[in-house]
């Protein structure tokens, strides 16, 4: 009984691993481009300040807003996206950790990495709404 | 100063925070806060969502090694993930009411804490394997590859403890936008007795996790700034790889001392600037 699961377990290691290095290098990509494109666009402009806190430009909080930014090829939005996707990877490592469990049938852990994400949703959800 | 110039300034300060945090395992956030809000004057608010966004990088860059080895206790993690998640939306909720004066009080403290946790020297693996009801219920129980590649066995103990301080953990990453890494370790190491090698793994595997919960909270407030963080998750990428390298070749006790004073100086005027209202 105890030997396929092991099996099973070592390849959803080998997968996470896989989809962590995936995700950083995509969002690390992403970042650089967007930056050496927003330095070719004001690099030469001055330091801002941010001395006090006013929140973000409106165009770059939302997901849709920030696709179009990125289709104008705007280096902040771009940036923005890469910070997406960095944010993404261990969410999706969750959903990955589920499918492995689900194919392990180890039914009380599926449970466990759906509530764990249901958090993370009700926090991505309420950060919508506030 | 010139845009670029600015840029350049805080990619080499990320560079050696993630160089440090790596080697002495404090993660890279730790220093970017202070170098924000102190040498820069950013807002303690930006600084936040900024160091939060260097959790996650440091987090999922370097648990790619260890997941592959088999060491990270993905079941312990995700159960305890629960707990982490849960606080860190509470924190981040906290955040935003929260006065940021009061905020750099309570991020000094818990710099202090944590940089006097990591000094120490860890305790050594009680070795039991008595087995808790708890850890039985779960499934916690595994084993990890020592250095011949032989699988040891070990058992958690504990657990509902370890389950309260990782809620703990992740309401003050959700407050404060860092990984908790060293409160989650001791938790780990102390309370659960697991083996100094999974529990950092385990601790650092969670990170990522945890500061996603709040991340989401902290993107749509606009404290996660674009021109902030290009250079600092650059910056701490490149340097925690380089500290990966370069880990083997220094004495990491020595370095952390010297890490731990810097950043206890740091975290004290942190704690004057609080009390004297200039943050």
């Amino acid at each position: 009984m105890n030997k396929p699961p092991e099996i099973k377990n070592r390849d959803l290691q080998l997968t996470l691993g896989n989809l962590l290095r995936i995700g950083v290098i995509l969002s690390a990509l992403l970042v650089l481009a967007g930056g050496i494109i927003y330095i070719f666009q004001q690099g030469n402009g001055p330091r801002p300040q941010y001395v006090s806190f006013t929140g973000e430009n409106s165009e770059l909080l939302q997901l849709s807003d920030i696709l179009k930014g990125m289709t104008r090829l705007q280096g902040a939005s771009i940036i923005q996206f890469g910070l997406i996707v960095l944010i993404a990877t261990p969410i999706a490592r969750i959903v990955i950790s589920a499918i492995g469990f689900a194919l392990e049938k180890d039914y009380m852990y599926l449970v466990i990495a759906a509530i764990v994400l249901l958090i993370i949703l009700v926090s991505l959800f309420s950060g919508v709404a506030g | 100063m010139t845009l670029l110039v600015f840029l350049l300034c805080i990619l080499a300060a990320s560079y050696i925070a993630g160089l440090l945090g790596s080697v002495t395992g404090l993660g890279g956030g730790v220093v970017i806060i202070p170098f924000f809000t102190l040498v820069l004057d950013i807002d303690l608010r930006y600084a936040i969502g900024t160091s939060l966004i260097t959790a996650i990088a440091t987090s999922s860059g370097s648990a790619i090694a260890y997941v592959k080895e088999g060491i990270t206790n993905i079941r312990l993690g995700m159960f305890l993930e629960i707990a982490t998640t849960a606080g860190a939306i509470c924190g981040a909720a906290l955040a935003m009411y929260t006065p940021t004066h009061l905020i750099s009080i309570i991020y000094g403290i818990v710099l202090i804490v944590s940089v006097s946790l990591s000094v120490r020297r860890h305790a050594g693996q009680s070795g039991d394997i008595i087995t808790n009801k708890w850890a039985e219920r779960f499934k916690l129980n595994s084993t990890y590859p020592d250095a011949s590649g032989k699988l040891i066995p070990y058992a958690v103990h504990k657990v509902p403890g370890g389950f309260i301080v990782m809620w703990l953990a992740g309401i003050l990453s959700g407050l404060l936008g860092i990984g908790s890494g060293a409160l989650k370790v001791v938790a780990m190491d102390t309370m659960m007795k697991l083996p100094f090698k999974v529990s950092t793994t385990t601790s650092n595997f969670m990170i990522g996790v945890t500061a996603a919960a709040s991340a989401g909270v902290y993107f749509y407030r606009g404290y996660i700034n674009p021109t902030l963080s290009m250079p600092v998750v650059l910056g701490v990428l490149a340097g925690a790889y380089t500290g990966s390298n370069v880990l083997a070749k220094v004495s990491p006790q020595k370095l952390k001392i010297i890490f731990a004073v810097v950043v206890g100086l740091l975290a004290l005027q942190m704690i004057y600037k609080g009390f004297t209202h200039s943050i």
